[in-house]
């Protein structure tokens, strides 16, 4: 009986941490600075972060130097809301994400203003699959592949693949439940494979 | 032939440039001594006193709606009550007694009300 409700007590205690390491934001540190207009703490913010920032646009836009764009904007916002900045709800590193993330969407969407969810088939724009394998080649394949993905389904491979977040981030990032996450993401792993069927072994989708 | 995952890492995103980290600083410095900051986009707090006042609408509107209509048939329960407990004869002559009086003091209000 006592061991059962020491065990209890254990349990209790370990989601209690759980869920404080969830919700304690890493970056805490360098909140009184930003919200003070710090420089400094702005800086060292970049210093973990800015690559971070800038492979989300570079994974969705494909392009370094728009890529460099959306951090630049994502990191001007938070410096913005820093002063206001509420403890407790989303981290640091999370609300950037999601910052760059519609961002990218945004830019997408008004690039492409037709939105289309069909199955990309097969690239072939010039590269036969002796090229395919050829290492230098090999990343310019795999880029028109990501491209040729739904805007969503890119941006859900970029946050599971590219940027390691979980599925439940990753759904609080694209504002979507975590059913819907999983769904585009499952998408965009078939997707993606259908694309590289060249290069992929035979894993089961 | 590789599997999806290794596949993936082939894309590698370039390293931020030197100058992005001095134009934002740049930039930020700009901002903060020019603007007045706006509400931080994680605060939720509005959303408390939102729920709020909706929840006092509706209940508001939900009282208006369903007391009026139910006002009368509630009055028309007591009347039955009534009636069950007194009999109907007894109800008939409590209302008409009530009537009687009613007719007199209207009477005696209009002979009052006759200039002498």
């Amino acid at each position: 009986m006592a061991s059962s409700l020491k065990a209890k007590v254990v349990k209790v205690k370990e989601a209690l941490n759980a869920g404080n390491m969830v919700n304690k934001d890493p970056d805490i540190d360098l909140l009184p600075g930003l919200r003070l207009g710090q420089d400094e703490a702005l800086s060292r913010l970049m210093d973990r972060h800015l690559k971070t920032v800038m492979a989300i646009g570079y994974y969705m836009l494909g392009d370094a130097a728009l890529a460099e764009d959306v951090a630049q904007s994502t990191f001007l916002k938070l410096w913005q809301v820093a002063p206001n900045w509420k403890t407790g709800n989303a981290t640091l590193l999370t609300w950037m994400r999601r910052v760059a993330t519609n961002d990218c969407l945004d830019r997408l969407r008004k690039k492409q203003p037709i939105y289309t969810d069909s199955v990309p088939e097969r690239i072939d724009e010039g590269l036969n699959a002796l090229e395919i394998v050829q290492a230098e080649n090999r990343a310019a394949y795999v880029k028109k592949a990501l491209r040729n993905l739904p805007d969503k389904q890119r941006a859900a491979i970029t946050l599971s693949y590219y940027q390691g977040v979980s599925q439940k981030e990753g759904a609080e990032i694209l504002g979507v439940g975590e059913k819907a996450y999983e769904s585009l993401l499952s998408r965009g792993r078939k997707n993606l494979k259908t694309s590289l069927s060249p290069l992929v072994e035979g894993e089961l989708i | 032939m590789k599997s999806l995952d290794d596949i993936l890492k082939t894309v590698e995103s370039p390293n931020p440039s030197d100058l992005l980290k001095a134009r934002i600083l740049k930039e930020a410095k700009a901002q903060r001594s020019s603007e007045t900051p706006p509400m931080a986009a994680n605060d939720n707090h509005w959303k408390k006193w939102a729920a709020i006042a909706a929840t006092v609408l509706v209940v508001g509107v939900l009282g208006v709606t369903s007391l009026s209509p139910n006002s009368e048939s509630a009055e028309a329960e007591l009347w039955a009550e009534k009636a069950e407990f007194m009999g109907y004869e007894d109800l008939y002559a409590w209302v008409n007694d009530e009537e009687l009086v009613e007719e007199q003091e209207q009477s005696s209000l209009k002979q009052n009300s006759i200039p002498t």
